[in-house]
């Protein structure tokens, strides 16, 4: 795999120097941002209404809430994306693939290939506009049944399915 | 493809099933209409509408009858060259192909009913094994076997593992006779009729709990069953032993249900495992084992051997200080609606649980002293948060509500107990190629899984662990159940990591 390693220095990330672990895309960070913000704003919609409703009710203090959850979504679409996209990484190593994302709970999956029944590689509207895909495998437990791995460049994810492809072997699980 | 004249005619040609299944489906409504017969005629007496009532049952069972028959007439199955093709529904047509290789076994069953006028259900099992499967209800039970082996041999053949003439004369020459051929040898484990009612007596019913609340929902009080007790008792002129009664009633009355609930529990434990495990028998196949079992219901069940993923060990202390154990195996495809994972023995000592898991190539062998404990802190921290949570709560309820219930008190060194029966029961061990698992409170129960069935592994933790240098594994199997994955946890990280990498490389 021929991606460079570009490792974080932040000690909350995964992909750190010395490890196995790559880090995924940055331009997920934008799907993480846009997803985000869809939600925010649906949420100060919903707020900005119910504030206008209730505002021959209440006195004029009920615009706070509109405003808290503006504050809350710019502090949720500034920083926080970054961070998220920090906490992937991944290793395509020998014989398994090994995800890990997450931190208040983190998750850290090993896949062998040869227990991989099929691979996609996806790509929604969001990602395509960010130029990132996920590769999404198929295994036969009920528990990780589907585990994907998102921000990879549409390249890389080829390549991935396709090394992939070449290490699995017709098993009868 | 040498193919015999009785299979040709069966190919290619649509098929119905048995005109004795609208019968059957007619049969299964009548006791329903019956009942709501009686319904309406015990709410409106039979003197009110002595026309109507007399005409509803007919004319109902009439409408099922057509309707059967209307169901019947729509449904046809063919066996075409590649797949199977089923045809249903007059309202909506709907149509579904499987083809050979997708099929992964052919099983029969016979319930009561359909029994009684020799038909059997064919159920056809495809990979997913969600429920998503083709069956046929019903053909004639001759038919059912005939199918069977046709099946068998057409998927073999579609995945390119058929001797040469897969549809020769001798019915089932290959590898469709290998699945439920078991021979003249004795079965590998089998339950007579005492163990079968020992099993049953084991499998006290809790349902019997949730009977008894409803009936009491139903009742306006208790004291209206004791007062109909007492004017009954009135009448036999028994003042005297009514007064005393009623002086012990409280406790006479929990007494008596007490051992009624028990009684019933018993009862409905020993009915259910006899209609469910009556003649239990298990056969090895040449490519698995066979499973019969039922005394209303009969089920015939394939389990060939590669499906087989894990295998699942219970037992109680009650069971355990009779030496009895329960084996069920953890496979590809669900048992019945109500089992995710397959029984193999309802109820067997360790001899025959060693002797069927010898055939399935996976070992007992872990010594469960022997077995790695996983880290106390986890109920050693909830413990220390729970019980003085706890131990407030019952103190302030007591200041508000009264003394009484300072008696509460008495939860807290339960609640302690069962914490740390639960982290003491909770080890794994990794050996001979096999992972264990025990878990459990009350019922023990012991998984063994093969390294070589381990589909991925999941190491996880939390912030919160992350701060006492824990963390937990998932264990991804193919067939368990999707709501309580195999789990070991917590235990310390780098243990984790190295149980997880040890998982994964095989």
């Amino acid at each position: 795999m021929d991606i460079s390693p570009a490792r974080h220095t932040d000690p909350k990330s995964e992909a750190q120097p010395g490890s196995e672990l790559q880090p995924i895309e940055r331009g997920y960070i934008g799907v993480l941002r846009i997803n985000t913000a869809l939600v925010a704003g649906g949420a100060l919609l919903m707020a900005i209404i119910a504030a206008i409703a209730l505002e021959p009710a209440v006195d004029a203090r009920i615009y706070g809430v509109p405003a808290l959850v503006f504050a809350l979504s710019v502090l949720a679409l500034t920083s926080l994306p970054e961070r998220r996209w920090q906490r992937w990484g991944y290793a395509m190593r020998d014989t398994q693939l090994r995800i890990v994302r997450g931190w208040l709970f983190r998750t850290d999956t090993i896949v062998p290939y040869n227990r991989m029944q099929h691979i996609d590689i996806a790509q929604g509207p969001i990602e395509r506009l960010c130029g990132v895909s996920s590769l999404v495998v198929h295994t036969a437990g009920t528990h990780n049944s589907t585990v994907s791995l998102p921000g990879l460049s549409p390249a890389d994810a080829a390549a991935m399915r396709d090394t992939i492809r070449a290490h699995i072997r017709h098993e009868r699980v | 493809m040498a193919v015999s004249d009785e299979t040709e005619k069966m190919m290619d040609v649509p098929h119905r099933l048995d005109s004795m299944t609208m019968v059957v489906r007619v049969a299964k409504v009548v006791p329903q209409l019956v009942l709501a017969f009686v319904a309406i005629v015990a709410s409106k007496g039979l003197t009110d509408l002595p026309l109507m009532g007399l005409l509803f049952l007919p004319a109902f069972i009439l409408l099922g009858g057509i309707g059967a028959a209307l169901h019947w007439w729509h449904f046809t199955y063919r066996l075409e060259a590649d797949e199977m093709r089923i045809q249903r529904g007059l309202l909506s047509r709907h149509g579904r192909s499987i083809p050979y290789h997708r099929i992964q076994d052919v099983n029969i069953e016979q319930a009561f009913l359909p029994r009684l006028f020799g038909l059997a259900e064919v159920r056809l099992e495809t990979g997913s094994g969600d429920g998503d499967d083709a069956t046929l209800k019903y053909v004639s039970f001759g038919e059912a076997e005939r199918l069977r082996t046709l099946l068998r041999g057409l998927r073999d053949h579609a995945k390119g593992q058929a001797t040469s003439s897969i549809l020769a004369d001798v019915p089932g020459a290959g590898g469709a006779k290998a699945e439920d051929d078991a021979g003249d040898s004795p079965p590998i484990f089998a339950m007579a009729l005492p163990r079968v009612l020992i099993a049953g007596l084991f499998n006290f019913s809790l349902v019997v709990f949730a009977v008894i609340g409803t009936v009491i929902s139903q009742l306006s009080s208790f004291g209206s069953l004791w007062s109909a007790a007492e004017s009954f008792l009135f009448r036999l002129d028994l003042e005297n032993a009514i007064w005393t009664l009623g002086l012990a009633s409280g406790t006479m009355l929990a007494v008596m249900a007490s051992v009624a609930v028990a009684i019933l529990g018993l009862v409905s434990g020993l009915v259910t495992t006899l209609l469910r495990e009556y003649g239990f028998r298990l056969d090895r196949t040449a490519t698995g084992f066979r499973r019969r079992r039922g005394l209303l219901t009969l089920s015939d069940m394939a389990m060939p051997k590669p499906r087989i993923q894990a295998a699942v060990i219970l037992t109680d202390p009650l069971r355990q200080y009779f030496g009895w154990y329960v084996l069920k195996f953890q496979s590809l495809a669900r048992d019945s609606k109500d089992e995710s994972d397959h029984m193999v023995a309802p109820l067997a000592d360790r001899d025959e649980i060693l002797r069927i898991l010898a055939e399935a190539d996976i070992g007992w062998s872990a010594d469960w002293a022997a077995m790695t404990c996983v880290s106390p802190a986890l109920h050693r921290l909830s413990m220390a948060i729970a019980l003085p949570l706890l131990a407030v709560a019952i103190f302030v309820s007591a200041a508000l509500a009264g003394p009484d219930f300072a008696f509460l008190l008495v939860a807290l060194p339960l609640v302690y107990a069962s914490s740390w029966l639960r982290w003491y029961r909770h080890r794994y061990a990794l050996q001979d190629g096999q992972i264990n698992v025990s878990q459990g409170l009350w019922k023990k129960r012991l998984t063994i899984l093969p390294l070589a069935k381990v589909q991925s592994a999941d190491l996880h933790d939390s912030f919160f662990l992350r701060r006492f240098g824990l963390a937990g594994l998932r264990i991804g199997v193919a067939g368990g159940a999707a709501r309580s994955p195999l789990s070991i946890g917590p235990v310390p990280i780098d243990e984790a990591r190295n149980l997880q990498e040890a998982l994964v490389r095989h």
